[in-house]
């Protein structure tokens, strides 16, 4: 079992398709989704609202609606995630995978000491009594390095700031040391000094531990700085994915390039109008049966609309494991 | 009159602070204080933008809602176009008011869920008696508004919902449009969007300044939006002005401490990839 283990990529998606239940019908919200990472390896992914981002790491967790269709597989070291029944991915979720929100407010209980929730993880996974949780409560909250850890165990969420409750979310994620942790926009709702010092804490403990990491945000700078590997989606498929340093240096799908033209950055004029991407992202129904993205690409032509695209290889200069793909044919143009 | 006119100033900020009180911690204990503001002075000529950066908790909110006059300040001064907007109340606040006007972050809480656009982009109007305007001339205006923002004449029967997120905040910015403002503050404005519907927005921002000469209050943690869209930078720090000038030399030659935090916290800021891009 162990030596399988070690031949076994962490985790392996392939052709994830999820549907859900919608006014108007059956909407598909992600559209064969398919990546492998390992551990200590860490992804992004990169999409606007409505890109499929969140939904796919709710799929990962097992947390979809309960109408949800779900086909394709996950499998995380191996085993079969996809139609596991209740009470089994009860027992992975929070041990062996685990989610930091974005909403440190709303995703902490306002009624239950911090220690509590720290030690929830561990009471139901590792059977822990009270005292030995809160003990090792007090040694996870050091080590998200919040300050003065042993007066704050016994302190509510409101009593806490916004990067304070951030940490207090990944020592929740932490306790069970899980082998995939999945960040959902970890950082939005903080301030961007805040944010870089919780990112850094993340990245740090991630490679302690040597576990793989999910991060997802719509921030691309902020992958720049963090991930190995950059998945771009767009209408619940990923568009384009590479290494992160060949992404950034070669934008080849036409949304990739969208998104970064019209993103603000220091050092412009005053007044510089920034590149729009035109339209807006479409109702899932909405959804053109080829590429989604061909509605609002400049280099669209008829047959885009119609055919789904196909992921193609691009040759890159860094020859490592990490291929660059890009799902358009048309990249080449200009 | 109208050569005095043209040298007053936009909108000057005098010595502003704001003091709230804190619960009390015990009985016999004397109620705490909080500065959440202090000693805040700035000139807006018109046409010209001022962005206000800062932490969450560093006033810049507060400043927001003193300048629009929802909150009232502890000391110091708002004068807009000569006229200080604290000593002013009722209809004369209401007349004055139309000349400032207010964007929010949230396009989803900022837009009452109940009424229609018409009723929404109508509101400032409807506070100023104009009793010549009737309903078809409220409608034109409301259209007039909304085509700025580049919406349909369709889109005043429908109702918030039926909205994007971007969308909804070219409403807000047509509510602020229709009283024809020399000033609009916006919280925040685009920091709910998404990267290419914010560029939209901004672009949209921008536009409207260069056709009707408006001048922004642009509040903001994105240090790339403020320097995109404003002339001059004011940073606070717990209340306290650190750094005030133009934005250009803020960027660039940032003196403070704090001022050189918040930009190398900036992500993405430091590669080299980025700026040679911008050239």
């Amino acid at each position: 079992m162990s030596d399988l283990s070690s031949t076994q990529p962490l985790l392996q998606v392939d052709d994830l398709r999820v549907s859900l239940p919608t006014a108007r019908g059956w909407a598909q919200a992600l559209r064969g989704v398919s990546w492998r990472m390992e551990r200590g390896q860490t992804v992004g992914l990169i999409g606007e609202s409505g890109s499929g981002k969140s939904l796919t790491a709710l799929a990962l967790m097992g947390l979809l609606p309960e109408r949800a269709r779900v086909s394709g597989s996950i499998t995380l070291q191996g085993q079969e995630l996809v139609g596991l029944p209740e009470p089994q991915m009860c027992q992975l979720r929070g041990a062996r995978m685990a989610m930091i929100f974005q909403e440190p407010m709303t995703a902490l209980n306002p009624l239950h000491p911090i220690w509590k929730q720290i030690a929830e993880p561990l009471r139901l996974h590792q059977h822990m009594s009270a005292s030995d949780a809160k003990a090792r409560a007090l040694q996870l909250l050091d080590r998200v390095q919040l300050p003065r850890a042993r007066e704050r165990l016994d302190a509510y969420p409101h009593e806490l700031s916004g990067g304070q409750r951030q940490r207090v979310m990944i020592s929740i994620a932490l306790a069970c040391s899980p082998d995939l942790l999945i960040a959902d926009e970890p950082t939005t709702a903080l301030d961007v000094t805040v944010q870089k010092e919780v990112l850094q804490l993340i990245q740090q403990l991630v490679r302690e531990d040597g576990m793989g990491l999910l991060l997802i945000s719509h921030d691309l700078g902020l992958m720049q700085d963090q991930v190995d590997r950059v998945m771009v989606m767009y209408g619940g498929a990923v568009v384009e994915s590479a290494a992160t340093p060949e992404l950034f240096a070669h934008r080849a799908h036409p949304y990739t390039r969208g998104l970064f033209a019209a993103r603000p950055r220091l050092g412009l004029a005053r007044g510089t109008r920034l590149t729009t991407i035109p339209g807006s992202v479409p109702e899932l129904m909405d959804f053109p049966a080829g590429c989604a993205f061909a509605d609002r690409c400049s280099l669209a032509v008829e047959d885009c609309r119609l055919t789904p695209p196909q992921a193609e290889s691009i040759h890159s200069e860094a020859a490592d494991e990490t291929p660059h793909s890009v799902s358009c044919p048309r990249w080449r143009l200009p | 009159m109208n050569e005095i006119s043209t040298s007053v100033p936009l909108l000057q900020v005098k010595r502003l602070g704001r003091r709230f009180a804190l619960p009390r911690t015990g009985l016999f204990q004397p109620v705490g204080a909080l500065q959440a503001l202090a000693d805040v002075s700035f000139t807006l000529q018109p046409g010209k933008s001022l962005g206000v950066v800062g932490e969450s908790g560093s006033g810049k909110s507060t400043l927001a809602r003193l300048v629009m006059a929802l909150d009232t300040p502890t000391e110091g001064q708002v004068v807009f176009k000569g006229v200080d907007v604290h000593q002013t109340h009722g209809q004369a606040l209401r007349q004055l008011r139309s000349g400032f006007q207010m964007v929010f972050q949230d396009p989803y809480g900022s837009l009452d869920p109940r009424q229609k656009v018409l009723a929404i982009v109508t509101e400032p109007i409807k506070t100023l008696v104009e009793p010549a305007d009737g309903r078809t001339e409220l409608r034109d205006r409301a259209a007039q508004a909304l085509s700025e923002v580049g919406l349909r004449t369709a889109d005043l029967d429908k109702y918030p919902h039926e909205f994007s997120g971007g969308q909804r905040q070219r409403i807000a910015i047509a509510r602020a449009l229709i009283t024809r403002p020399a000033l609009i503050v916006a919280d925040e404005p685009v920091s709910a969007l998404d990267v290419s519907v914010q560029a939209q927005v901004l672009n949209l921002m921008m536009d409207l300044q260069d056709r009707y000469g408006l001048s922004y209050l642009f509040v903001s943690h994105d240090l790339a939006v403020v320097n995109l869209m404003c002339d001059d930078v004011l940073v606070l720090q717990s209340g306290r002005v650190v750094e005030h000038g133009p934005a250009q030399q803020i960027f660039q030659h940032a003196e403070h401490a704090y001022t050189r935090k918040l930009l190398a916290a900036v992500p993405g800021s430091r590669d080299p990839f980025l700026e040679q891009e911008t050239t």
